[in-house]
């Protein structure tokens, strides 16, 4: 997606590069296909809203169909996309939304304010030393959908 | 001011010369709420079995708060489940020591019945056990915190007459952590195994050969497994007090704090090229040393020694010292030399 400005992540060190050099801004990264409809929807607006977050945040896209990623899939147990996961200092940040899954945000923004009321969240919060926030949206606006866990 | 002394209160485990008014302070409330929450979940097990006692039980251990002694039944020693703690938590003794536990603790005394059993539960409770009415634990799993109001305690009784032998259910076991964790031989953790989100596409990742747990079981994150080692340097500067440096990591409440810092103090020496030898015209950002004086006369100084020196060695020659010839003259010896060439 180099028409928005943003980045699309393939290898591990790359990903974790981005993670571990990402200091006092929230990273963004949203793992998805580029050709998935709702993935092309979340990437219009992340890269719509790039400018305007660029001082508190970064944004990147990682395709969940390379090989090193698969690492990542299975350490967020992320099994539908677009899957967004939040960083603050290489600390994982969590959102509690409403939703099953308080690890990551699961689908498209319904508008660009929306993501950056979430960044802005997350981004005051983590700079409280909080490592999970409440979304700010209401609940018509998170989407949603059903997990179902298998718990040994 | 009277001579109170000291006290040792059992509940907070601390002494105290504060006396009776011990007991309304904040943080012996708390303590003994919390003590009194713990000890009402042991009552409660034992409770379940007043309601439906068991022919054979597990062996079941607890320590009476109250009386301050251990209350044993072992597996196999009586008949019924739980009849030295049913017995104890009725006795006269323990009722006088739970009496005396609030008044010395000044606990909320509408609570206080559900620390010992009435005569009105230990009588039925004998008439039950008495008729020889016990199921045995294999025919019915008991319920916590059944009495015999339960309308499941009839029905229990009407299943139990004409119970057949061949249904069998195993008691319920305590599962330790460590058993949770194992399964054949290889460590488990939550995961989802289907999820439906209307229109989002789903993705199965491929199985991975060793699966070292995820962010639901809090396994190690992937991006901080190949870590280079680094130095011991945490990015703080260096001129600063320990106790400065405390009071700063005590205030910087942002996540990750400690990790930005280093970071960015790794990246700096990475970045920044390894400096240069002073150069000898490199002059220190203070004045004048020997004598009184501004920084402006000690550089004023030097940039004159500086020419001194730089004169003496470049004039290697001196220069060709000349008469003096005025203007007049001058003009004078050109026109002789220009007319002198027209002729």
């Amino acid at each position: 997606m180099a028409l928005l400005g943003l980045s699309t992540l393939t290898h591990k060190q790359d990903v974790d590069a981005m993670i571990r050099d990402t200091l006092d801004k929230v990273l963004v990264l949203r793992f998805g296909r580029a050709t998935d409809p709702v993935c092309m929807q979340l990437d219009e607006t992340l890269g719509k809203s790039s400018r305007e977050l660029s001082k508190f945040a970064s944004i990147a896209l990682v395709d969940v169909d390379a090989q090193e990623i698969q690492v990542y899939l299975h350490y967020f147990d992320i099994t539908l996309i677009p899957a967004t996961v939040f960083f603050f200092n290489s600390q994982h940040m969590k959102m509690d939304s409403g939703t099953p899954d308080h690890t990551k945000w699961i689908g498209a923004f319904h508008s660009k304010q929306d993501f950056i009321d979430v960044v802005e969240t997350i981004y005051k919060g983590a700079m409280r030393g909080k490592l999970i926030v409440n979304c700010p949206l209401p609940a018509d606006r998170v989407p949603k959908f059903e997990l179902l866990y298998k718990d040994i | 001011m009277g001579a109170k002394g000291f006290s040792f209160c059992a509940v907070c485990r601390r002494n105290h010369e504060q006396g009776r008014g011990h007991r309304y302070s904040a943080g012996h409330r708390n303590a003994l709420q919390s003590v009194l929450g713990k000890t009402r979940m042991k009552i409660e097990g034992v409770r379940g079995f007043l309601g439906n006692p068991l022919a054979q039980a597990p062996s079941h251990r607890f320590w009476c708060l109250f009386c301050e002694e251990d209350v044993a039944d072992d597996q196999g020693s009586s008949s019924i489940a739980c009849s030295n703690a049913i017995h104890h938590l009725a006795s006269a003794a323990h009722v006088s020591n739970v009496k005396r536990f609030w008044c010395e603790n000044g606990a909320d005394a509408n609570t206080r019945h559900d620390f010992f059993f009435s005569r009105k539960e230990i009588a039925d409770w004998e008439a039950v056990c008495g008729d020889g009415a016990l199921a045995d634990s294999s025919s019915v799993a008991t319920t916590q915190g059944a009495t015999e109001n339960n309308i499941h305690h009839e029905r229990f009784l009407a299943a139990k007459s004409s119970q057949s032998p061949s249904v069998c259910v195993e008691p319920l076991q305590k599962i330790s952590k460590d058993q949770t964790l194992q399964v054949n031989g290889a460590t488990a953790h939550k995961h989802t195994v289907a999820a439906f989100g209307g229109n989002l596409a789903t993705v199965s990742p491929r199985p991975l050969v060793s699966s070292k747990g995820n962010v639901h079981s809090g396994a190690p994150p992937p991006w901080l497994s190949d870590l280079p080692t680094h130095g011991s340097d945490d990015g703080c500067p260096k001129g600063i007090s320990k106790r400065k440096r405390r009071e700063m990591e005590r205030l910087d409440k942002r996540v990750g704090a400690a990790w930005a810092n280093r970071r960015k103090a790794q990246l700096e020496r990475d970045a920044a090229p390894r400096r240069e030898e002073a150069a000898n015209d490199w002059l220190p950002s203070f004045g004048r040393v020997w004598q009184n004086g501004s920084r402006r006369d000690s550089r004023k100084e030097f940039e004159m020694e500086k020419k001194k020196l730089r004169e003496e060695t470049t004039n290697s020659t001196p220069p060709a010292v000349q008469p003096y010839v005025g203007k007049r003259k001058h003009l004078q010896m050109e026109m002789e030399a220009g007319g002198g060439k027209h002729d």
